[in-house]
C-alpha cells in the first residue's frame, strides 16, 4: 500500500512536470522601430511639425541609421552581447530587427547598442556583404566612399528660414562618432516578445543641445563643421526610448 | 494458347503504358549565365524569379536589335540605345519615334541596371520588364502592340527557336518577352576596365589633375575653405556612381517637367528625376533629363554656381551647393581648374567594354 502511494506521488509529479507550461528555455527577440515626433507618429516628406522648444518648423525626409553591438543586460547583471549583429535601420519604413534564438528566457532590466559601427566593420569591404545584408551599400544607400566607410545616420530634411522651405542634411560618420545607446526598464523576456524602440526625433534639434538649422548649420557631412555632428551626436544618443513589449508567435 | 498469353502480355503492356505517366517531359536544360560583378560593386540583388540563363540572355538580344518590334520595322530599342553611344540616341537631346514624333526627354545609358531600383528618369517603371514593354506601346516611340508583336516574332522560325532554348517551349507571349528583355539589360555592365577602376586595381595611376579631381568629388562642400569640396558623393557615391535614388539637383525653379511628380501627383515630388550613374559619361552627352548640357564643363559650371535654391523640393543632399560664401555669391567656389579636375576624374569612368563586349552587341551584323 505504501509502494502504492510512492508510485502515485511520483506519478502526478511527472503529470504535472508535463502539464506546467514552462515556456521557452531560450527566445528571440524582435525590435520594432517606430519614429515619433512629439510623441506621435509622422509622415516623412509631407508633416510640417514644429519643434516645441526652438519653434522651428521641420520636415523630415530621411532618418536612416546603421546600428551594431546589441547588448541585453539580465536582472543579475549578466550581460549577452550580439557579435556580428548589424541593422539598417530606414526611418520611412523600418524594418523589425530579429536578435536570434540565443536570449536566455527571463527577466532583463538594459537594452544598448551602438549607433554607428566599430572600425572593423566600417572599414570592410563593401562588396562582400550579401545583397539583403544591411551593410550591403546597395541595400542601405549609407557607403560613403572608399576611404570614408559608411554614414551612421543620414539625417534630411527641410525647415522654414524666412519662409523659404530650405534643406537641412546631417550626415554622421567617422568611427569617432561611434556612439551607445542605452536604454534600461523592465523587459520581460519569458517568451517570444516584440520591443517597440522608439526614436523621438525632436531631440536631434532639442536634447542636451538646442539647435536651429537657420543658426547653428544645416549642413555636416561629420567634418568641417564647427563641432555640429558631436552636438548631434549626443542629442541621438538619448533620443531613443522603449515602448511597449507585446507577445508575438514565433 | 500461346498466342492469348502474348495477347495478354501485349495488351497489359500497352494498357500499363497508356495509363500510366505519359513520362517527363523532355529536360529543358539552360546555361547559368554568373554575373561577372566588377571588383568594389555591391552584390546585387537580382529578380528570383528571372534567373539569368544564357538562353535567355540571347533571346533578349534578338529582341532588343530587332525592329520587329516597332509598328513598320523602322526601329530597335538599339536605335535610341546604342552601345557605341553607351546605350543612349547617339548623341541627340530628344528621341524621334516611328512617326517622328519627338520625346521630351533623354534617352537613358543602359549599365549597372541590375543595381537599379525604379526605372525612367521620374523612376516610374518599378522593374526592367515593365520598362522594356513600355517602349514598344508607346505613340511616340515604337508605337506597336505587343499582341502584333506576338503575333510577327510567331512567323519567325528565329523566335520559335530562342523561345524553345529559353523556355523549354516555343509559346510566345508578352511575359515573357518582358523577361527576356530584363535578362539582357541586367548583364550590361560599365565597370571592371575603366581607368578608374585600374587605379583601385592598382595597375595604373591617376594623374595629379585627376587625383585632385577624385579628392573634391569626394569632399564635402567648403566654399570659403580649403581644401574645397564639390560634394557629388552623396547622391554620385561609391562605385556605381549613384545611389539609385530619386531626388532634385536644382536645376530649375519653374518646372516643365514635374518628374516624379508628374507620376505620383504629390507636390513633394515635384522636380526629382533618378540619379544616373556617372559612369560613361564620354559615350552620352547630352545631359541631364533634358539633355540641357552639351557639356561635362557645362555640368560643373552648373553644379558650381547655378543650383536654384528656390527649386522645388531641392534635395537635402544640395544643401552645400546654395550656401553663401566669402565673394557674396552662392555655391561651391570651385575655381576654373579646380573643376577641369573633376571633368578630368570623371573622364576615367570610361569603360570602353560597353562597345567592345561581344555579348552586348547587335546579333544580326
Ligand atoms: C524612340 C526612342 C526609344 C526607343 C525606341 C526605346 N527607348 Fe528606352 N528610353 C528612351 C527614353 C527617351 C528614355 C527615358 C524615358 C523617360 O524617362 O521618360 C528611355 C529609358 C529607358 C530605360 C530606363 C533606364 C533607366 O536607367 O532607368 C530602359 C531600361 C529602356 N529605356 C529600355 C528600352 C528597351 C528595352 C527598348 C526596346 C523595347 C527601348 N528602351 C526603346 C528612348 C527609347
Ligand atoms: C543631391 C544629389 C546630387 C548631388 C549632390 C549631385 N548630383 Fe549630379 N545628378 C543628380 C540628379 C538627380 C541628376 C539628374 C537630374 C536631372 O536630369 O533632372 C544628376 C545628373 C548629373 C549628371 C548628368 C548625367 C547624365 O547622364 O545626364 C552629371 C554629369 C552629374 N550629375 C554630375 C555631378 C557632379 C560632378 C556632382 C558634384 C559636383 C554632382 N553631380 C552632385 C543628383 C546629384
Amino acid at each position: 500500500m505504501k509502494k502504492f502511494k510512492i508510485l502515485f506521488i511520483i506519478l502526478i509529479g511527472i503529470f504535472t512536470s508535463c502539464d506546467k507550461n514552462q515556456g521557452p528555455e531560450t527566445v528571440d527577440l524582435e525590435l520594432q522601430f517606430v519614429p515619433k515626433f512629439n510623441n506621435a507618429i509622422f509622415s516623412y516628406e509631407t508633416d510640417s511639425l514644429i519643434q516645441s522648444t526652438t519653434q522651428d518648423t521641420l520636415i523630415f525626409t530621411r532618418s536612416d541609421f546603421l546600428l551594431s553591438n546589441f547588448k541585453l543586460t539580465a536582472d543579475d547583471g549578466s550581460v549577452i552581447k550580439f557579435e556580428n549583429t548589424y541593422a539598417f535601420v530606414k526611418g520611412a519604413s523600418p524594418d523589425t530587427i530579429k536578435l536570434p534564438l540565443s536570449i536566455p528566457s527571463g527577466n532583463y532590466v538594459g537594452i544598448s547598442f551602438d549607433l554607428g559601427l566599430d572600425s572593423a566593420a566600417n572599414h570592410s569591404d563593401p562588396s562582400t556583404w550579401l545583397p539583403n545584408h544591411p551593410l550591403n551599400p546597395s541595400l542601405n544607400n549609407l557607403h560613403w566612399g572608399w576611404t570614408g566607410g559608411y554614414v551612421f545616420a543620414a539625417l534630411e530634411g527641410y525647415y522654414q528660414n524666412m519662409g523659404v522651405k530650405t534643406p537641412w542634411l546631417y550626415h554622421i560618420a567617422l568611427n569617432e562618432n561611434q556612439t551607445a545607446v542605452n536604454l534600461s526598464g523592465a523587459f520581460d523576456l519569458s517568451d517570444f516578445k516584440t520591443l517597440e524602440i522608439k526614436w523621438n526625433a525632436e531631440m536631434l534639434f532639442h536634447n542636451l543641445f538646442s539647435l536651429r538649422p537657420g543658426i547653428d548649420g544645416d549642413f555636416t557631412h561629420s567634418t568641417n563643421d564647427n563641432g555640429l555632428a558631436k552636438k548631434l551626436v549626443q542629442n541621438l544618443s538619448t533620443s531613443f526610448s522603449s515602448g511597449s513589449l507585446k507577445n508575438r508567435t514565433p | 494458347m500461346i498466342f492469348f498469353k502474348r495477347l495478354i502480355s501485349v495488351t497489359w503492356l500497352f494498357i500499363a503504358y497508356s495509363c500510366g505517366d505519359p513520362g517527363p517531359n523532355k529536360p529543358h536544360l539552360t546555361t547559368p549565365y554568373i554575373l561577372p560583378i566588377p571588383p568594389g560593386f555591391p552584390q546585387p540583388a537580382l529578380p528570383s524569379d528571372n534567373e539569368l540563363t544564357e538562353e535567355s540572355i540571347i533571346l533578349g538580344r534578338l529582341l532588343f536589335y530587332d525592329p520587329i518590334l516597332s509598328l513598320d520595322s523602322s526601329q530597335s530599342c538599339s536605335s535610341c540605345h546604342n552601345p557605341s553611344f553607351g546605350f543612349t540616341d547617339n548623341g541627340n537631346k530628344y528621341s524621334t519615334g516611328v512617326d517622328g514624333s519627338v520625346s521630351f526627354r533623354n534617352s537613358m545609358p543602359l549599365h549597372d541596371l541590375a543595381w537599379g531600383k525604379q526605372f525612367a528618369w521620374d523612376g516610374g517603371m518599378p522593374s526592367l520588364r515593365e520598362q522594356a514593354l513600355e517602349p514598344i506601346q508607346n505613340p511616340t516611340e515604337m508605337k506597336e502592340s505587343v499582341v502584333n508583336v506576338v503575333e510577327k516574332l510567331k512567323r519567325q522560325p528565329l523566335y520559335e527557336q530562342a523561345f524553345n532554348a529559353a523556355y523549354g517551349d516555343s509559346e510566345i507571349n508578352p511575359d515573357k518577352i518582358g523577361l527576356a528583355l530584363e535578362q539582357f539589360m541586367l548583364i550590361i555592365l560599365s565597370g571592371g576596365s575603366s581607368k578608374f577602376d585600374n587605379v583601385n586595381a592598382g595597375i595604373e595611376s591617376f594623374t595629379a589633375e585627376e587625383q585632385l579631381g577624385v579628392q573634391l568629388f569626394n569632399a564635402e562642400a567648403n566654399p570659403d575653405g580649403s581644401p574645397k569640396g564639390a560634394d557629388c558623393f552623396h547622391c554620385h557615391g561609391g562605385a556605381l556612381f549613384t545611389n539609385n535614388t530619386i531626388v532634385n539637383n536644382g536645376l530649375d525653379s519653374i518646372l516643365t517637367d514635374l518628374g516624379k511628380g508628374g507620376i505620383t501627383n504629390l507636390e513633394v515630388d515635384n522636380g526629382k528625376f533618378k540619379v544616373p550613374s556617372l559612369r560613361n559619361l564620354a559615350y552620352t552627352p547630352p545631359y541631364m533629363h533634358d539633355g540641357r548640357f552639351q557639356t561635362l564643363e557645362e555640368v560643373l559650371e552648373f553644379y558650381n554656381s547655378n543650383v536654384l535654391s528656390n527649386s522645388p523640393n531641392l534635395a537635402p543632399g544640395m544643401t552645400g551647393f546654395v550656401q553663401s560664401h566669402s565673394s557674396g555669391e552662392q555655391g561651391l567656389n570651385l575655381s576654373l581648374s579646380e573643376r577641369q579636375a573633376i571633368v578630368a576624374f570623371l573622364n576615367t569612368l570610361t569603360d570602353t567594354r560597353i562597345e567592345t563586349d561581344t555579348l552586348y552587341q547587335n546579333p544580326f551584323k
